[in-house]
């Protein structure tokens, strides 16, 4: 056991929750057997629009004709589809190929014969790959955690690293979450549901943006464990989804403001005369703003959305990398060993990456933690101040702001989302104590 | 002493880059206008001046606390701000001195018998508290204990309003006074505790306690002391901080003060009060860091040398 084992294990299973969303909380489901209707009836519909094309002439429409014929033939019986790929045959040396589609749509309208089952996981199906891998790395890096955790040895260094990346690796499957290929509503689908077809889902079957109609502000229970806001919208889904905004911002922030941070306080901290004084008051002065003021005024004057937020977080949180950077390279800079390179005719260059840089990099570790709880925390309050991601994604800052406008009736919207992100961002302060108190006691670490 | 004024000078340059580099356009907040009627106003807020002649007006005008007028009510952004510095003075303070009161004793408390039950117990409830977002605590508070919550009641929902008697004006400054305090007095418990700590293992307490001095005594006498003065300078330190929570406790329970009129600029818009509510902050902020510097200095004189 570690020091920040138990910030670490927290970190990990709140990052599973934003990994896994799509497995805990949304409209597709995990397996079914489904007869395809809605896409049988969307190719059935397509086919009219083509065939007054045809008719007009338009180009290309002839081969857009083919295409929509194939999607048509692979969802239909062996016998049905033989015959469509007929008609697909006669299209190109037709010479009236909108009657071609109009016989094809006069044939088989939908519901006219019985679809054949397609198994399969829609869910999988639409996951992009990415997003696949991060949730199959998080598995396996939650299966050797347990493993190694039965076997008695929790070693820190390599699991943190895998824990910390994976987190971040949470962050962007976010963005590639979204634009799902298939335009099936499954809840639809299974409610429509014949012999033979079987639906599998996901424990909450609610998407976060998705609205049940008369089911507003429900409290939790039944159908929805954590309840549905003022819109109907499910809460476990939401706070599933919005965990990965949340964890998005939180780590790209922290990347921009370790970078910015290390870079500047690095400078100011092995320059010498004007060019680190000046850098030294830009870093004291940058210090004196209240962050959130920060934020607010720069907020003011964008657009909002969320590569602002990440930007905006990261451009203000940087002054207190840079500080600590400073302060550890100023140290370094008057130790022995490099004042011995120096009389050995080391360049500033050489001695600054190859003597302060590996002294200053622990540093700029515990920064990076400390930057992740504290741009999560900027991230979700100017979301609730209503200044952050724009709706209607979901972001826990954004759900807590919901929770406010019906404190009297609906008491669930305001403890759960608050309740995971307190839990992420105690487990992000966790693991950076862990991580300070291992990097040596410093002067004046108040905890601040 | 270059530092403090190096360090206005910065914060000065920021806030002007910060308000001026972002694209956008302020005029926007006027809503329909002509282009004649754009240029007009350019001209009349000095918009049509190249930036480096801007920041130079600006700059002049900083010194003598002439932030310009508001975009949106056309009042001198100085009298809006002064008229809602007590509030926030008032709210800041009680949290702050609410904060540091109770921080003293539970962080000596912690101290005394560091490793043990009670010592473990604080630790993780400071954690807790201390990483605990402010805005989800105030939205508790108002759940559970505010006036039309839903469940307990006990504390009225809405800022004070004119005219009140002082006792309900104390009323309403509990929660958002608690809801600000509560981070501040984890950092300050923290300090003290490790302050004490550095006492305990300090020759000077030895010496005492070999002097037969009783236990108390010594706690009292020697480890207190030494445990409290940072913590006048971390008060200092702890402004922005305290700054930053004003916006989001004043705008959660509704109060009159600084950072509500911060969040509301922000959200309208308002440039010139944007602008001169950050500078001016900062500037407090500074001046806070150093007059508590130098009361540290007087206080422990230790703490001078480099």
């Amino acid at each position: 056991m570690s020091a920040a084992t138990p910030g670490l294990v927290g970190l990990h299973l709140l990052a599973g929750v934003a990994v896994l969303a799509p497995w805990i909380a949304g409209e597709r489901p995990w397996w079914s057997a489904a007869r395809p209707r809605q896409a049988c009836e969307r190719a059935w519909r397509a086919l009219g629009v083509l065939e007054r094309d045809l008719a007009s002439g338009a180009p290309g429409s002839r081969e857009a004709a083919e295409r929509a014929l194939e999607r048509l033939a692979a969802l239909l019986p062996p016998a049905a589809r033989a015959e469509v790929e007929d008609a697909r045959g006669r299209l190109a040396a037709s010479a009236a190929p909108a009657g071609e589609l109009a016989s094809v749509r006069e044939r088989f309208p939908p519901g006219s014969v019985e679809l054949p089952v397609r198994r399969g996981s829609p869910l999988v199906a639409a996951l992009h790959p990415v997003e696949a891998g991060l949730q199959v790395l998080w598995c396996a890096a939650t299966a050797l955690g347990l493993l190694r955790w039965l076997g008695a040895a929790v070693g820190l260094r390599a699991g943190a690293l895998a824990v910390l990346g994976l987190a971040l690796a949470a962050g962007g499957a976010q963005s590639v979450a979204r634009g799902a290929p298939d335009r099936t509503l499954w809840r639809e689908a299974a409610r429509a549901a014949g012999p033979g077809e079987r639906f599998l889902f996901p424990p909450v079957p609610f998407g976060p943006e998705e609205t049940a109609p008369g089911e507003h502000a429900r409290p939790p229970g039944g159908e929805h464990p954590l309840g549905t806001d003022a819109y109907g919208r499910d809460l476990l889904s939401r706070i599933a989804w919005g965990a990965r905004t949340s964890l998005t911002v939180g780590f790209a922030a922290m990347a921009l403001h370790v970078l910015v941070g290390g870079l500047v306080g690095g400078l100011a901290g092995t320059l010498r005369g004007a060019a680190g004084a000046t850098l030294g008051a830009l870093i004291d002065g940058m210090q004196c703003f209240p962050t959130l003021f920060l934020a607010l005024a720069l907020m003011a004057f964008v657009q909002p959305g969320t590569l602002v937020v990440i930007v905006v977080i990261g451009l203000t949180g940087w002054p207190a990398t840079a500080r600590l950077v400073r302060a550890e390279a100023l140290r370094v800079g008057r130790s022995d060993f490099v004042q011995a390179a120096r009389v050995l005719g080391a360049g500033p260059l050489r001695v600054a990456a190859s003597h302060v840089a590996p002294q200053v990099a622990h540093q700029v570790l515990v920064a990076a933690a400390f930057g992740v709880g504290s741009a999560i925390l900027y991230e979700s309050t100017l979301g609730f101040l209503g200044l952050g991601v724009p709706p209607p994604e979901a972001s826990l800052g954004d759900l807590l702001r919901g929770a406010r406008e019906r404190l009297a009736s609906a008491w669930w919207l305001a403890v759960f989302p608050g309740l995971f992100l307190a839990a992420l961002l105690l487990s992000c302060q966790q693991v950076a104590e862990a991580l300070r108190a291992r990097a040596g006691p410093r002067p004046g670490g108040g905890g601040a | 002493m270059l530092r403090v004024p190096a360090t206005l000078l910065a914060v000065l340059t920021l806030t002007f880059l910060a308000a001026h580099l972002p694209p956008g356009d302020p005029l926007d907040v006027r809503g329909e206008v002509t282009p004649a009627e754009r240029e007009a106003l350019r001209r009349h807020y000095g918009l049509d001046r190249p930036l480096p002649a801007q920041f130079l007006v600006w700059l002049g005008r900083a010194f003598t606390l002439d932030f310009g007028t508001s975009l949106v009510d056309g009042r001198p952004v100085v009298r809006k701000i002064a008229e809602r510095l007590p509030g926030t003075l008032l709210l800041m303070g009680t949290a702050l001195a609410l904060a540091g009161f109770l921080a003293l004793p539970v962080g000596l408390r912690a101290a005394r018998r560091a490793g043990g039950a009670v010592d473990r117990a604080l630790g993780v409830s400071l954690l807790v508290l201390y990483a605990l977002p402010t805005f989800w605590l105030g939205t508790l508070l108002l759940t559970f204990l505010g006036r039309g919550g839903g469940f307990l009641g006990w504390f009225p929902v809405l800022g004070p309003l004119e005219g009140e008697r002082l006792l309900d004006r104390l009323h309403h400054l509990v929660l958002p006074a608690l809801c600000l305090a509560a981070p501040l007095f984890a950092v300050l418990t923290r300090q003290v505790r490790a302050g004490a700590l550095e006492a305990l293992r300090a020759p000077f307490v030895a010496a005492a306690r070999g002097r037969g001095a009783p236990a108390r005594e010594v706690l009292r006498r020697h480890v207190r002391p030494h445990a409290a003065a940072p913590l006048v300078a971390l008060l200092g330190l702890l402004v922005p901080r305290a700054l930053g929570g004003s916006v989001v406790v004043e705008t959660l329970f509704t109060l009159p003060g600084v950072g509500s009129l911060g969040f509301e600029a922000a959200s309208r818009r308002d440039l010139p009060v944007v602008l001169g509510l950050t500078a001016l902050t900062a500037v407090a902020t500074l001046i806070g860091s150093a007059l508590s510097d130098a009361l540290l200095h007087r206080l422990d004189p230790r703490s001078a040398r480099p």
